[in-house]
């Protein structure tokens, strides 16, 4: 005779039959997973914030002179333009963990993904800089920052102008209704395939549901005396 | 005349009378898989009392939605084509699924009628009247009606009036229709009168554990069980 303690309660077969019953349910959480994970990633990258600045240092000289002794250091050629020098300088990691530091930010991990950047624009005497990542209040910081160092810097001789340019993309999504949106929707549907998951585990590993007769009987060491076949919807109550 | 014109035109107000049933289920009442739970009970019941001529059986399930009260009404009319005198009585008063399931509205009288009489005679009078017939078959059936909060003294007036001991003296196959065990004591209170119990299982959404649990808690449940009615899911 079959024993009752026989019958485990986590029975593969009974798990296995679940999930090929709920395959719908999982495909659609498995593409609504990646749905979502896709659009999660897409928003964080819209989300970035970026500002430029524009520095017109047209009473510098143009001639690669070190000057300054920020530029002290660099290796300038006479066929490179200051601009370009300007270019390499902020560019650097260098640069931008020093602006980090500035507003004391841990450089050793750069969680916000803070990129600063400069690149020459279609005058020979502006450049322009380049500041973004992923919270618009540390943005506005290092864009200050920077444009504080710019200024007190003894590379930028006074005089230099300093033209501050706020948003001139409009990519700042995080503080328009769209950004939210998009936002608020990927974070939804990310939780709620997720809570679907849970679910759909704790159901199938938990219900442990009769799936075949044997399995009935072994529980109860009584007999099925009969057994029919019905579309689901007609066992009613 | 101008009464039956009245109910001609608002069906709805018709009185149901004793004659006037219909089954309301949509699938044949002649199925193979209850005729063979027929003949298998019927087997088991007369092996453990051979002498008996009538028989008191009871359907449940562990929760609702197993389709308990669907077997007991085709257990009980699968019993009309070998037995004269067939009652089928709603013994849940907590959902009365019979009762809503034959009766288009709330039957004129009931088991609830019948329990509320005074003495043994009057019971047995006012159980003439609770007893409505089907049309096209000689299934006769004894319905409920829904009673609010806990109904558990009802049940136990039918078995401390020993009503069923004295309609087995009349029907010859009696079908009950007992609330879920896995959820009420009733059917476990039930099991006194009752010769056997059948169980009805739905597969994929009875659980393991509410079977353990049911026989684990009642020994008397278990000892009266005579199997299982089970329905695979196409």
């Amino acid at each position: 005779m079959i024993q009752k303690h026989s019958v485990s309660y986590i029975n593969m077969h009974a798990i296995l039959k679940s999930c090929k019953r709920n395959i719908a349910f999982i495909l659609l959480a498995i593409i609504l997973c990646t749905v979502a994970i896709y659009a999660y990633y897409s928003v964080t990258h819209v989300l970035k914030h970026e500002y430029v600045v524009e520095f017109n240092y047209t009473v510098l000289p143009v001639n690669g002179s070190t000057q300054s002794g920020r530029l002290s250091n660099m290796d300038v050629t006479a066929s490179q333009t200051l601009g370009m020098l300007y270019q390499n300088l902020y560019s650097d990691s260098v640069y931008t963990d020093r602006i980090l530091e500035r507003i004391g930010i841990n450089v050793a991990n750069n969680p916000n993904n803070v990129s600063i950047y400069s690149y020459e624009t279609g005058s020979p005497n502006v450049f322009k800089m380049h500041v973004s990542s992923n919270s618009g209040n540390l943005t506005k910081m290092i864009l200050e920052a920077v444009v504080d160092d710019m200024q007190t810097s003894p590379g930028l001789p006074p005089g230099s102008m300093v033209v501050f340019c706020e948003d001139v993309h409009e990519i700042d999504m995080m503080e328009t209704g769209m950004g939210s949106l998009k936002k608020y929707v990927a974070v939804g549907i990310l939780l709620g395939v997720f809570l679907s998951c849970v679910l759909l585990a704790l159901k199938v590993v938990t219900r442990c549901a009769i799936t075949e007769p044997a399995v009935l009987t072994a529980l109860s060491n009584l007999p099925v005396l009969a057994q029919k076949r019905v579309p689901l919807q007609r066992i009613e109550r | 005349m101008a009464g039956s014109l009245f109910y001609k035109i608002f069906p709805v107000f018709a009185r149901r009378g004793k004659t006037d049933l219909s089954i309301p289920l949509s699938f044949s009442l002649n199925d193979d898989a209850i005729d063979q739970l027929r003949s298998e009970v019927l087997d088991r019941v007369l092996q453990q009392s051979p002498e008996k001529k009538s028989f008191i059986l009871g359907v449940t399930s562990c929760e609702y939605g197993e389709g308990a009260y669907q077997t007991a009404l085709r257990l009980a009319h699968s019993f009309t084509q070998i037995r004269e005198h067939v009652l089928l009585i709603d013994l849940d008063f907590r959902s009365a699924q019979i009762s809503r399931a034959v009766f288009s509205s709330k039957p004129e009288s009931s088991l609830n009628d019948v329990l509320a009489s005074e003495n043994t005679v009057l019971m047995l009078e006012t159980v003439s009247a609770a007893v409505y017939s089907f049309e096209n078959t000689s299934l006769e059936v004894l319905p409920a009606v829904k009673v609010a909060g806990n109904p558990s003294g009802l049940l136990e007036a039918v078995f401390d009036s020993a009503l069923l001991e004295k309609l087995s003296e009349y029907y010859d196959v009696i079908v009950c229709a007992l609330p879920p065990a896995g959820i009420y004591a009733d059917a476990s209170m039930a099991t006194r009168d009752i010769d056997g119990i059948i169980f009805t299982v739905r597969e994929n959404y009875t659980k393991r554990e509410m079977i353990d649990n049911v026989f684990t808690q009642s020994r008397i449940l278990k000892e009266k069980a005579l199997g299982f009615m089970y329905y695979s899911a196409v």
